[in-house]
């Protein structure tokens, strides 16, 4: 299995000795593996994970995240292999991984008699808040992710995505060491989830690492500093969001309109450019040039133009996304992989 | 032992949250006392229960019915947060897993004495109130009883993969333990039948360890004087104690983690 | 008659539901029925036995027939009560579809415990067998029918919990489904008065005259007084339960 890995910043163990991996991470799991019965959901992951970052676990469903997560926060065993969280082995040491860490779960797990003000109220007594410091942040956070006048509501008569506020209230008011969050905004507004994502980028802000456990590739874009990508529980590839989508070959897009037919030789002089991959004439007077590291080249292939007489109208400049990056190593769209996950 | 606590408060917060089931409950415990232990009163024939009103003879019985019903209720809520996965909340807050599965098997044992305590205040209205001593020993006993009860609904919990089965396994337990037991009739009756060859041995035999039957015959004992005290009475209750709290403690802790 | 089939078929598939009402008629009669015979006075003593097994019979037809009830409300918490709001079938048809499923369907249940029943009490006069099943027939139906009437007036899931389990506490044991109406008297009159007029008074002594145990008769000789209470009943709650379903069911508001 192909795995891409960025040599300056380590995700797997290739790059960097192990030893110096474990001194500077906050994560490191080793040949980490999880199996159900006939599934393995996990297979042989190794994983580290930066102090203060925010790591965007991605893939489709089915992938492995959910129970990669599960794993580092000991609520579930592995089946072999090792993870360290926090300095701590989550099977010698789990209650003091437990004192590190806070998670948001994907399916919000509140007792629908419940409401939102004892849900949080409780949760911050068990982590440890004084009084007059958890009656301060749950009044905060709650008036942050808007559920402050549904505070008294029974969990049971909340919509999915109120119930999805009041489980990632709880991160917000503990205020973790380690936050594992499994889709953040799932069922969530567009308002709600810029707020949220904000929120989380001030808990990095405060010295938090963040696992980001989602399949929206956008929100891991928008949020991560470093993106693992999933599949059939094995990690693909895993760096910059940046880095990863320059790694595909000529996945930048340049569309140029131009005033006047351009000659062959002009196409030529263009092609000779090494970051360049492909270029195809889709009208005598507009071009479309498929190449790498876009914010480089296009200056240089305008002094080109420019030189060679051929006025430009317009440009138009796309990126890849994740989603791309995701289609680039396994050959799937997100949708197809999860049709195809075992785990369906 | 903070944890413990912090556990204990969960639970009885849910607790209190099901209003509606308690008073359902409550009518039915009482409907019982005040309707049909009324009538019956003057169907039961006093030389067969040994004593001259059958109201206070179920009067103990009703208490622990009650008691029962509400400390059992706590299986329920383990059953349905393993099937939709809220337990995995639970088992990542920095608490231990014993603490966890102590803090449940208390908070199940002492809702019980908190919803049974006015129907015993209904039992001492009715048959007499006890002295210090004995309500201590009372209150004890009740202790040990509702935090078995607990532990056996928790086992059942854990033991069960989905609601039907649970529920299926609950009506044996409550069926089982309710009807063959003196909650309703003497034991002494039952045993008669037994020798009469008409409950099997087995039946009778578990009458007498029927920690319900010794619990509604300890109250018994104390305020009315039958059936007489006996140490078996205890003896059933902290056996029973005993083993489904070591059972209810560590099958939680090995099962809610099993995935 | 399709409102009817769907109830029907879709209360058989909870096995479990069907097996616990089986296992606790069967603990109720196995050991209750047989210990608190050898309790009563003397005068009782022959016949209490058979007596009470008749009338765990109507208990669980009762407790079945309201069961119709928590299925609106899973129904409403689900959506599914819009579809079927939104089916070619007027409201009528539709509330009496569900009354009428709702007591066909707790009739089959307790058929088979009828059939033990009948095995454990012995048949006096399959006529007045006839009679009797018939007057339970609509027994059913009334329950069922007050059990929609309630669940739809209330519109509130733990509501309508509280108020069964309340109503169930006083119907079963405000009648003499457990005891007969002489002790009932002799221990109180009030309760006397309100077992006379008990449909669960009615369904039970009309199973008792069917099966031939006479002894205890409750209100004015058997049986037409008691069948005329039960139509009474079913009528009540069948043209009561369609007003307020219809009036009731659109407009949302269920919780």
């Amino acid at each position: 299995m192909f795995i891409y890995c960025n040599p300056s910043i380590s995700c797997s163990t290739i790059s960097k000795s192990r030893e110096e991996s474990v001194a500077v991470s906050i994560i490191h799991t080793t040949d980490l593996t999880k199996r159900f019965k006939d599934l393995t959901a996990v297979d042989n992951l190794d994983l580290t994970i930066e102090k203060g970052e925010i790591f965007g676990l991605l893939g489709p469903n089915g992938a492995g995240k959910t129970t990669t997560v599960l794993m580092l926060t000991t609520v579930i065993k592995p089946s072999s292999g090792t993870a360290v969280v926090g300095g701590y082995d989550v099977r010698e040491n789990p209650n003091d991984v437990r004192r590190l860490i806070g998670i948001c779960f994907q399916e919000p797990k509140i007792l629908w008699v419940s409401t939102p003000l004892d849900v949080l109220n409780w949760h911050a007594k068990v982590c440890g808040l004084s009084t007059q410091e958890r009656k301060r942040r749950v009044k905060q956070v709650l008036e942050d992710v808007n559920m402050w006048d549904d505070r008294g509501k029974k969990v049971h008569d909340l919509s999915g995505g109120m119930k999805k506020r009041v489980e990632i209230a709880k991160v917000l008011i503990q205020r973790p060491r380690i936050a594992f969050i499994d889709e953040p905004t799932a069922q969530i507004d567009v308002v709600g989830k810029h707020k949220i994502w904000n929120m989380i980028r001030e808990l990095r802000d405060e010295g938090s690492t963040i696992i980001l456990a989602t399949n929206e590739l956008y929100e891991a874009d928008v949020l991560s500093d470093r993106v693992g990508i999933m599949h059939k529980g094995k990690m693909l590839v895993c760096d910059t969001p940046k880095t990863l989508k320059d790694s595909i070959p000529g996945g930048d897009i340049v569309e140029i309109q131009l005033e006047k037919d351009v000659s062959k030789k002009t196409l030529k002089d263009l092609t000779s450019f090494q970051e360049v991959v492909n270029l195809t004439v889709l009208k005598p007077n507009n071009i479309k040039v498929h190449l790498n590291k876009v914010e480089e080249i296009v200056p240089q292939i305008m002094e080109l133009l420019v030189k060679k007489g051929v006025p430009v109208r317009s440009i138009n400049m796309t990126e890849p996304s994740l989603d791309d990056v995701f289609i680039h190593y396994t050959g799937l769209t997100i949708e197809e992989a999860e049709q195809k996950s075992p785990s369906r | 032992m903070k944890a413990v606590l912090h556990v204990i408060e969960h639970d009885f917060r849910n607790f209190l949250r099901y209003k509606w089931w308690l008073a359902g409950l409550i009518s039915m415990n009482l409907a019982d006392l005040l309707i049909m232990a009324v009538v019956y009163n003057q169907m039961v024939n006093p030389q067969i229960i040994n004593l001259k009103s059958y109201l206070n003879f179920f009067a103990p019985g009703v208490t622990v019915l009650g008691l029962f019903a509400s400390a059992f209720m706590i299986g329920r809520e383990i059953n349905m947060e393993v099937r939709r996965q809220i337990h995995h909340y639970l088992l990542s807050l920095p608490i231990t897993r014993f603490e966890l599965a102590l803090g449940r098997l208390l908070a199940g044992g002492l809702r019980g004495m908190m919803y049974m305590s006015p129907l015993l205040l209904t039992t001492f209205i009715f048959v007499g109130f006890p002295s210090l001593l004995q309500l201590l020993a009372i209150l004890a006993a009740l202790f040990l009883l509702a935090t078995g009860i607990s532990g056996l609904s928790i086992v059942t919990a854990v033991s069960t993969t989905s609601f039907e089965k649970f529920v299926t396994a609950r009506g044996l337990v409550y069926y089982v333990l309710f009807f063959c037991s003196s909650i309703f009739y003497p034991l002494s009756l039952i045993q008669t039948l037994g020798k009469e060859g008409v409950m099997p041995q087995a039946i009778v035999v578990l009458a007498e360890i029927n920690p319900l039957s010794s619990g509604a015959d300890l109250i018994r004992s104390f305020l009315l004087g039958n059936p007489p005290f006996a140490l078996e009475m205890v003896r059933n209750l902290i056996a029973f104690f005993i083993v489904f709290t070591i059972t209810a403690t560590f099958g939680y802790m090995k099962i809610v983690e099993r995935a | 008659m399709v409102v009817v089939e769907r109830d029907v078929r879709t209360f058989f598939r909870f096995k479990v539901l069907i097996i616990m009402r089986a296992i606790w008629f069967a603990a109720q009669v196995a050991f209750f029925g047989l210990i608190a015979s050898r309790m009563v006075v003397p005068e009782l003593a022959d016949i209490y036995f058979e007596y009470y097994v008749a009338g765990v019979v109507v208990m669980m037809l009762y407790s079945a027939s309201v069961f119709i009830g928590y299925d609106i409300f899973e129904e409403a918490e689900h959506g599914v009560f819009e579809y079927l709001l939104s089916l070619p079938i007027s409201r009528r048809e539709l509330v009496l579809g569900r009354s009428i499923g709702g007591g066909i369907r707790s009739f089959m249940l307790v058929g088979p415990l009828i059939a033990i029943t009948l095995f454990v009490i012995g048949l006096a006069n399959p006529l007045n067998l006839l009679i009797a099943l018939s007057a339970l027939f609509l027994f059913a139906f009334g329950v069922s029918g007050m059990s929609i009437t309630i669940a739809v007036t209330l519109k509130s899931g733990d509501r309508f919990d509280i108020f069964m389990g309340v109503l169930n506490a006083l119907i079963v044991r405000l009648s003499t489904a457990m005891y007969p109406q002489a002790f009932v008297q002799q221990a109180s009159l009030t309760y006397a008065e309100i077992s006379r007029f008990n449909p669960v008074t009615f369904a039970s002594d009309m199973f008792r005259w069917g099966t031939g145990i006479e002894k205890y008769f409750t209100v004015t000789p058997m049986p037409l007084a008691a069948i005329l209470g039960l139509v009474l009943f079913f009528f009540a709650f069948t043209i009561v339960g369609v007003t307020f379903y219809e009036k009731r069911l659109e407009g949302g508001g269920w919780q």
